[in-house]
């Protein structure tokens, strides 16, 4: 039946930038922007999480670095961040995620990120 | 009680780190002087030390009351008195406790300040008096000795100054034992 | 702060101490005659052929060699012990339900996180942090150099209330130890040549 509707194919990198970007859009969450040879890199919370993604069927396993908000209980906000990413990019994409990992890469105080206001949790 | 979290005493770094080369350069030598025996009687694995250092065996005409012996002997024990005497004693505090409550999101909280504190502390109040024009602290754990210089000819009341000043900056510190403060004062003409 | 090696050091010292001191004991004993009680025969004007033999003997240089090899090992390994070390703690885990996925946050992310907040503390001019234990039982090494006009006490406090708070809600657990050790730095010394508002 698929294959007379076509199929559809999405390609890992798209489900990385994607849930890269539903990580930038949390508040508290951030990412390091790696310059040229590690000159001018720079962490903060404007900054896309990386987020590499393997695929095995239909379901994906994703690893996180990212940055968080000091001083945010780490524990409760990466539980968080594991279900709201999950829950999105199942919707956006229509892959199961099984596993989050998350590696905190830095911590950094809330104030920092003037521009970004409140930001709404999607 | 456990250990402190914070070292007071010293490691005993330094005379760790010369026996620990004299250790070497002994190895060193007992090493060469073996290699060399062995080489000396063409890689046989038997040979004696004697036969690559040929003065080796001349210990043994040596007598035990001779005077090379005695100061060897002496030296040795001199040595591993020094050393004893470094493991054994404590050596000097180099913190001063201080006096934290301790907030109840910690367990066991410990303050301390080094003696290179307690005589920047004392400096530092001690050149804020008028008329001094240099300071120079030296601390243990419990007292703090100031030498100022100052151009002044009469200088009793500046010294008084200074001791006040440094008393003061001490007692508005909560330190488990407040150092006691001593004061010199040096004349130089400006 | 970091951590040396005082136990061994003293240890070693001790051992090194009391061979050096029997074995130079021992020898003036025999070298002023003192020895002739205890082995008969053994006076001052005796010669060292027993110990020059022990030399001469077979297989005395591949002993030797041998000898100078454990020494030279006990000797580096000593040595190195005197780097003094870190002891940070292992990466910590922080999830709740490893199925899902695990987090990790290494002990240097922490203390830089602290010692961040720390040179928020007014007059703290400089700050070194490490992060010791595990994530349950956290302990933070803190050096702290403040201003010499100070109040430490504010400063101590502030450490205490805020910083080390901050650092135990990040972390969600209390901090099993903390150890602060306060420096003073010379306003002479630093020049501040900005300020940031």
């Amino acid at each position: 039946m698929a294959s007379s509707q076509g199929s559809l194919t999405i390609a890992d990198k798209v489900i990385e930038k994607t849930a890269s970007q539903i990580l930038k859009d949390m508040p508290g969450v951030g990412g390091t922007k790696s310059g040229l040879f590690g000159f001018g890199a720079s962490s903060d919370l404007d900054t896309r999480p990386s987020v590499d993604v393997t695929l095995s069927g239909r379901s994906a396993t994703l690893s996180v670095q990212l940055g968080l908000a000091y001083p945010t209980p780490i524990t409760e906000a990466t539980e968080t961040i594991r279900r709201h990413l999950s829950s999105e990019l199942e919707a956006h994409t229509g892959v199961t995620v099984r596993q989050v990992d998350v590696e905190v890469m830095w911590l950094k105080p809330n104030a920092s990120g003037s521009s970004r206001g409140v930001r709404r949790l999607l | 009680m456990s250990a402190k979290l914070l070292r007071a005493r010293p490691a005993r770094v330094v005379p760790a780190v010369i026996v620990a080369i004299l250790i070497l350069a002994l190895a060193v030598g007992l090493g060469w002087v073996g290699i060399a025996a062995i080489l000396a009687s063409n890689g046989a694995m038997d040979s004696a030390l004697t036969g690559g250092v040929p003065g080796l065996d001349g210990i043994g005409s040596q007598q035990w009351g001779s005077p090379v012996i005695i100061t060897i002997g002496i030296a040795l024990a001199l040595v591993g008195l020094i050393l004893v005497i470094a493991a054994v004693s404590p050596g000097h505090k180099r913190l001063t406790g201080y006096r934290a409550e301790t907030p109840d999101h910690i367990d066991r909280f410990e303050v301390a300040l080094p003696t290179s504190a307690l005589s920047n502390l004392a400096a530092a109040a001690a050149d804020s008096v008028d008329g001094v024009s240099s300071v120079r602290a030296a601390s243990n754990a419990t007292s703090t000795n100031i030498t100022f210089t100052t151009p002044v000819r009469d200088n009793a009341q500046i010294r008084n100054d200074v001791d006040s000043a440094v008393t003061e900056r001490f007692a508005s510190i909560a330190f488990d034992r407040t150092p006691t403060v001593k004061v010199h004062a040096q004349r130089r003409p400006a | 702060m970091r951590r040396m090696a005082a136990g061994a050091n003293r240890t070693g010292l001790i051992i090194i101490g009391l061979l050096c001191l029997l074995a130079g004991l021992a020898a003036l004993a025999i070298s002023f005659g003192l020895a002739e009680s205890v082995i008969p025969g053994l006076s001052s004007d005796k010669d060292l052929k027993p110990v020059a033999e022990v030399v001469g003997l077979q297989f005395s240089a591949l002993i030797a060699i041998v000898a100078a090899v454990i020494l030279a090992v006990i000797a580096v390994r000593w040595l190195a012990a005197q780097v003094p070390r870190k002891d940070s703690a292992k990466p910590l885990r922080m999830q709740q339900d490893a199925r899902t996925g695990i987090t990790t946050v290494t002990a240097n992310v922490i203390a830089a996180a602290v010692a961040d907040d720390l040179e928020a503390t007014p007059e703290v001019v400089d700050a070194q942090v490490i992060l010791r234990g595990t994530a349950r039982a956290p302990e933070l090494m803190v050096h702290v150099d403040v201003d010499e006009r100070a109040d430490i006490d504010a400063v101590v406090a502030d450490i205490s209330n805020r910083v080390t708070r901050n650092c135990s809600q990040a972390l969600g657990s209390r901090l099993s130890a903390v150890g602060l050790e306060l420096g003073i730095a010379r306003t002479h010394q630093r020049k501040q040549r900005s300020v940031q508002l």
